[in-house]
């Protein structure tokens, strides 16, 4: 058991223009206007020492475990690889109801991932593009862990980290 | 000629533990890396965003996104700021210095608020 845990985070904007030139293959791409550069922020979220189970991370799925797994793992070598797999029914990814400390979700397949911050029925606001990722500290009060449900626009792959207070 | 208007932006985060008070903090063995994801928006955006610095916030909730693809919001104030995404839980929360930056679906309603006292943002938004 660690002494504590903390999340650094930080975020990267840049609004960009292209413009086709004569020749359509090529585009010249620049800053817009305003800001004319690059925006941002950066951040420490302190989160529980001791965190609701070990699928706080991705990582550490509670589908590791061998005996959760949907084939025989001494037939399959079937290992948890850390990414869970979404298609268009919502998933909740923990059932912990303690407030949400900080919340990492991060598209790895191809379709458009959306997040919910209030249940399987909330509004779907929070769009993650593929490839792209989101990150958000909770209200402290408010937003518990078991309110985050993700789904896709089709096939998608996600790696997160819903961490509580 | 066309044009076409894109944001790309990065979200990232490293956790870590300590393992000894007062000691160094380490990358988190239950996850073991830092962990990113890089994306332009996917929305097709029509025109140049707009950039708003130095807006005052204060108990009394300002709206600064309504049917917009993308937003971005730092607190550039010392007083904690509360963002919500559909005008009614503010599940969010900014401290000092920090953003939050997401592609977002055309029906959120975003604005922010403090819990008491004033500070300032600075929001960017894009259709």
């Amino acid at each position: 058991m660690p002494n504590a845990r903390r999340v650094i985070f930080s975020t990267y904007v840049v609004p960009t223009q292209s413009l086709e030139m004569e020749e359509t293959s090529v585009r010249q791409t620049t800053f817009q206007a305003s800001p004319n550069g690059a925006l941002g922020g950066k951040g420490i979220a302190t989160i529980n020492t001791t965190q609701w189970g070990d699928g706080w991370t991705s990582f550490a799925h509670q589908d590791a475990t061998w005996d959760d797994q949907d084939d025989n793992w001494d037939l399959f070598g079937e290992l948890w690889s850390g990414f869970l797999n979404i298609e268009t029914d919502p998933i909740q990814l923990t059932e912990d109801s303690s407030d949400l400390a900080f919340l990492y979700i991060k598209n790895l397949g191809a379709s458009r991932v959306s997040v919910s911050l209030n249940g399987t029925g909330g509004n779907y606001y929070i769009v993650i593009p593929v490839g792209g990722s989101v990150h958000l500290r909770g209200d402290g009060t408010l937003l518990e862990c078991n309110e985050v449900f993700v789904k896709s626009s089709g096939k998608a792959t996600i790696e997160w980290i819903i961490a509580k207070a | 000629m066309a044009t076409t208007y894109k944001v790309r932006y990065k979200n990232h985060c490293t956790p870590q533990e300590q393992i000894a008070s007062g000691g160094r903090y380490y990358l988190d063995s239950d996850c073991g890396r830092k962990l990113t994801g890089d994306a332009e928006t996917s929305a097709t955006l029509s025109a140049t965003g707009t950039l708003a610095t130095g807006t005052s916030i204060s108990t009394s909730a300002t709206q600064i996104a309504s049917s917009k693809d993308f937003v971005y919001v730092k607190n550039t104030g010392s007083t904690n700021v509360l963002v919500t995404l559909d005008n009614s839980n503010y599940l969010i929360l900014l401290s000092e210095n920090e953003a939050f930056a997401s592609e977002i679906s055309t029906s959120a309603d975003v604005r922010v608020k403090t819990r008491s006292g004033t500070s300032t943002i600075e929001h960017f938004t894009e259709t």
